[in-house]
């Protein structure tokens, strides 16, 4: 199933048979979908929210292939929140699930102008922000570390630029947005709380189309079209932003001048056809963030570039008309880069995380009680940690550091049974393993290990089920549990994703990381799917959690592995949604009751303590609506409790200055965060937009109030040198205040 | 960027955090140095913990001291007991020269110390040394080691980058650091001034053992000073500079690392650090550690 105007893969698009109630199929991440149904006269209905309805009668005698193409809907009210179909969020055996639609995410405010689908999914239940303005997210108590995040199949890594208060995702080259966070199918593994898959646009195979944005920080630009009409085309989009640039003659004749930030990044894709049953897709995605500084008077400079690269080669193939398999070989890094230089003192720091990935899956259908899926992954992982070197005169300097490798892989099988007309169960089970090769410096009295020799392996099974009862209609209860097993491991002493942070694998001392999630739901649709509501409780129990030690200083020449403690963690909380899909105004309600702790035998005397971003109430409420053909509006609304910290709960004096003494880990907490933002989306006149340059400006307010929301608090200590007395004080800090911001967007076709 | 952008934007208002009771830590500062002149004893500071909010001035900094207490230390087949007195107790010149050598500039606070007075104990590289407190029928013990003593190569004064800053200088010393662990600190003093250790103080030696090479030195600069980063960490010339070399015991060397992390690191991406102590006993803080110290005078001259 593709989109008419572009020819675009539709994901999600419905299938369902006139005569046949509750008898249907979706298609998948390819547009692919087969059904099975006995001989006969059938209406079959094509839709997808946003889409027109297709009805095709068809005479079934034999297989046949039947290719649709969607034209947008007429009536632009279909525009809802999620690209789904009317009852999916019932219908769907899996729980957890949702899908982000992009021109829903466009419509809603954003900070600095910067759409970002990474802050649009913590506006949903069970997921919390890592702090204000940042794009890191925590899920149903998990850890920042513990989300799985694809871009076309390539792990990201790091998916923050400007310390994290921008994802690495550029909206224009984003077609769909899934996020797991209940029961993880057993395709996914590698990480032990959610999933988020994004996929990009695959180019317009029908005609040529420009589009892009002039932002306040950053200016972006797309181009898609036709290479071979309906058999290959492409998609590539970039950004840079140019503040700093804009600065730099102010810089001129300084101590800093030659200082500059600058972050870019690029995607793109190509896709070939080379027959009915073959299609092969190459993407991939460049980003940098790259700072240079430079003290003159003091002859100090440093040049900083980081960031992600990914590659996909993918190859979709059909076999007959039940089968289609999808190859794919992956590749992607992490690289963070200093180089430094203090007159003759010269310093370099290299970290990064490359894979390789080679994986197949197959989706077979059977009949139509069964999708059938099965297929295997196995990736290279060399994982660099901090290598530093540096030089003064004629001394050099080198960390022991050195790259670790490892193979990790899974094969998995999966089955959504349709067991009767009120019963689904998708049940599976991944076996997932990790192999940890030299070469390693072994423990004391133990040869190195050279390289390709085996240092550790680990195993496990990982069941995964989710049943769905419909009671009517418009109800059903949902219920899931899943194993997960996560084998590489980021700890961060901070709260978000910094360009800094480091993956470490499992090793001898680092066990794997286990999950098991139990969820229960009742899910509930009404006015004819106009509104959707779900109640979803769950309970998580996490083992081999990583933590720092209390006492962790940062050293380069730490061996990491050395540095953390090992614990457990349980999570719990119940999720409240309703979502208002169709009309003028759309948007949705979600608040949250959660709790995380972690527990350590050497942090906190070995008690349970709240993980920092266990925040107790969660509330998000989001609309927009659509005031007239050239005005939409958007609004969002949260309020969630305030961070956990770990308080000071006396002083002493170390050579006459005061240090802390803290109280039980994260037992107080910084006062509720609360904020307002809004948007407006001035579209172009009826009479200009029907040309081929349409052209429309998004205005947004972020913190309307300008609630002073605490970040973080620090103490301080200012000592009065003419009495010798010293003053101790709090301070909090609040990031953000009232922040307008303007863009200009347009699209030539 | 972002820099720019949490500076333009940030804000920051008092905080008035939770009260909590009194907590009843025994925080001990105790050091045991050899350098090549012996001239520093042995010596032990106690004092009490106290409330975030309390009113600290001198006063209140004189009481927390502990005057009362049994302390021992024994090592080299030899225990002494020390004695206890304040700084007030002592003529002016002996005053300060203890000033000078325990980094305190000034004596707004009426310091109470335990110290070896008759240097009984003799101090060596090498040698193991107990240190027991009995403070109200609390018990406290720990345990350190002298270092090795690594002397530098050479020690001088060159111009800083900014041809145009020409009164002043930045040091440079020549170090060769022996094979196998070894934890550095260094303090300084300008004109007479008393011995401040900079920022972050220590370091250890894992990217550079047994190594030969020069790095420059920063000077420290005494608390509550404003910072300018146009001078930030060097000497003006003409000024008569000290540098106190140390090698300090690895647990010594963890105190202190930790204790600066944690006072340098108060920000949005951190998380508290525990500083890491070696006083046994409930409720003891602090830290016992021996190091062995070199004393190096330079004169910086005007022209370089």
């Amino acid at each position: 199933m593709t989109e008419a105007e572009s020819g675009e893969a539709i994901i999600g698009g419905n299938i369902t048979v006139s005569q046949m109630p509750g008898v249907g199929t979706t298609t998948n991440s390819y547009g692919y979908y087969s059904i099975t149904l006995a001989g006969g006269d059938y209406t079959l209905i094509f839709s997808y929210i946003g889409f027109e309805n297709k009805r095709v009668d068809v005479n079934l005698e034999d297989d046949i292939k039947l290719d649709i193409e969607l034209g947008l809907g007429i009536d632009m009210e279909e525009v809802v929140v999620t690209g789904e179909d009317e009852d999916e969020n019932v219908s769907r055996t899996s729980m957890g699930v949702i899908n982000l639609n992009m021109e829903q995410v466009s419509r809603l405010p954003v900070i600095f102008g910067e759409l970002d689908v990474l802050k649009t999914i913590q506006l949903l239940p069970g997921v919390l922000s890592a702090g204000e303005g940042f794009s890191g997210f925590h899920v149903r108590g998990g850890g920042a570390d513990q989300n799985l995040v694809l871009l076309d199949e390539a792990t990201v890594y790091n998916s923050g630029h400007l310390l994290g208060f921008i994802s690495v995702f550029n909206s224009d080259a984003i077609k769909n947005t899934t996020l797991i966070k209940g029961g993880m199918p057993p395709e996914y593994g590698g990480r032990i709380s959610s999933v988020l898959d994004i996929q990009m646009k695959e180019g317009n195979n029908r005609k040529f189309q420009a589009e892009g944005g002039i932002g306040l920080i950053a200016s972006r630009l797309t181009l898609q079209g036709p290479i071979l009409k309906e058999k290959t085309s492409f998609l590539i989009s970039g950004r840079r932003t140019y503040l700093f640039d804009l600065a730099q003659p102010l810089l001129k004749g300084g101590n800093f001048e030659g200082t500059n930030y600058y972050f870019y990044d690029v995607n793109a894709k190509v896709n070939y056809r080379f027959s009915d049953r073959d299609k092969v897709f190459f993407s991939a995605y460049f980003g940098r963030d790259i700072l240079d500084f430079v003290s003159g008077n003091r002859g100090f400079r440093f040049q900083m570039p980081y960031g992600n690269r990914t590659a996909t080669l993918r190859w979709n193939r059909t076999f007959g008309n039940k089968m289609f398999k999808n190859t794919s070989l992956i590749y992607n890094d992490y690289q963070f880069d200093f180089e430094g230089q203090q007159e003759e003192f010269k310093f370099a720091l290299k970290s990064g995380i490359r894979d390789y990935t080679l994986k197949t899956d197959f989706d077979f259908f059977p009949d139509a009680a069964h999708h059938l899926k099965w297929g295997y992954s196995i990736s290279h992982h060399k994982l660099s940690p901090n290598q530093a070197s540096g030089s003064t005169g004629d001394a050099e300097f080198d960390s022991a550091q050195k790259p670790e490798y490892a193979l990790q892989g899974g094969v998995y099988l999966q089955n959504d049974w349709k067991i009767s007309n009120r019963l689904n169960l998708l049940v599976g089970l991944r076996y997932s393993f990790f192999n940890h090769i030299g070469p390693y410096p072994g423990e004391e009295g133990e040869d190195p290990l050279i390289r390709g020799e085996s240092v550790v392996w680990y195993d496990a099974f990982e069941p995964r089920a989710s049943l769905n009862y419909r009671l009517n209609s418009q109800t059903s209860v949902k219920a899931g549990y899943a194993r997960t097993n996560q084998y590489l491991h980021l700890v961060s002493s901070s709260t978000s994703t910094l360009p800094t942070d480091i993956w470490v694998p499992s090793t001898r001392l680092i066990p794997p990381q286990t999950g098991d999630q139990y969820s229960l739901g009742l899910f509930r649709n009404f006015f004819n799917n106009t509104y959707e509501a779900s109640v979803e409780v769950y309970y998580r129990d996490l083992s081999n959690q990583l933590e720092y030690s209390e006492t962790y200083t940062p050293s380069l020449a730490d061996r990491l592995e050395d540095e953390f403690e090992v614990g457990k963690g349980r999570a719990y909380g119940v999720e409240w949604f309703l979502n208002k899909r169709k009309g003028d105004l759309t948007g949705w309600i979600a608040y949250t009751f959660s709790v995380a702790e972690r527990k350590f035998d050497e942090i906190n005397g070995g008690e349970y303590f709240p993980a920092s971003y266990d925040r107790r109430h969660d509330l998000a409420v989001v609309g927009t609506y659509s005031l007239n053909e050239r005005i939409d509006l958007g609004a969002t609304f949260v309020f969630g409790s305030g961070q956990n910290y770990t308080p000071i709960e006396g002083l002493y004096l170390i050579n006459g200055f005061p240090a802390e003494i803290y109280g039980q880990r994260n037992s107080a907490q910084l006062p509720a965060y609360h904020r307002l933002d809004f948007s407006l989306v001035l579209n172009p006149r009826k009479e200009t937009g029907e040309g081929r340059f349409r052209s429309y400006w998004t205005f947004a307010v972020y913190n309307v109030y300008s609630r002073k929301n605490p970040l973080f608090i620090y103490p301080s200590y200012e000592e009065d040198a003419s009495t010798g007395a010293i003053k101790s004080e709090a301070f909090q800090v609040s990031l953000f205040p009232i922040l307008p911001s303007i863009t200009w967007n347009f699209k030539f076709n | 960027m972002g820099v720019s952008i949490l500076f333009f934007t940030s804000c920051e208002e008092p905080f008035d955090p939770p009260l909590y009771g009194d907590r009843n830590e025994v925080v001990v500062e105790a050091f045991i140095e050899w350098n090549p002149e012996n001239n520093l004893p042995p010596y032990v500071i106690l004092s009490r913990s106290f409330p975030f909010t309390a009113e600290i001035d001198p006063q209140f900094i004189g009481e927390l001291f502990i005057e009362d207490a049994e302390v021992r230390l024994s090592g080299g087949g030899k225990e002494v007991l020390l004695t206890s007195f304040c700084v007030e107790d002592l003529p002016p010149p002996i005053r300060e020269e203890v000033g000078a050598q325990l980094g305190i500039d000034s004596f707004f606070v009426n310091l109470c110390l335990y110290i070896d007075i008759q240097r009984d104990l003799e101090v060596q590289p090498g040698e193991t040394y107990q240190l027991e407190i009995e403070v109200e029928e609390r018990k406290f013990q720990s345990l350190t080691t002298i270092p090795r003593p690594v002397p530098l190569d050479s020690l001088w004064a060159a111009p800083v980058p900014d041809p145009k800053a020409d009164s002043l200088a930045q040091l440079f010393l020549r170090l060769s650091d022996p094979a196998g662990p070894d934890y550095y600190r260094y303090f300084t003093s300008v004109d007479g001034g008393a011995l401040i250790p900079p920022l972050t103080s220590v370091t250890d030696d894992n990217i550079f053992d047994g190594q030969q090479f020069n790095v420059s030195i920063l000077k420290a600069e005494p608390r509550g000073s404003e910072i300018d980063p146009a001078t930030f960490g060097y000497f003006k010339r003409g000024s008569s500079v000290v540098l106190k070399w140390c090698t300090l015991d690895e647990d010594q060397f963890n105190f202190w690392e930790t204790l600066e992390f944690s006072r340098n690191n108060q920000g949005p991406f951190s998380s508290y650090t525990l500083v890491s102590y070696n006083i046994e006993g409930e409720d003891g803080i602090g830290i016992f550690g021996g190091q062995s110290c070199y004393y190096y005078s330079i004169l910086i001259p005007m022209e370089l």
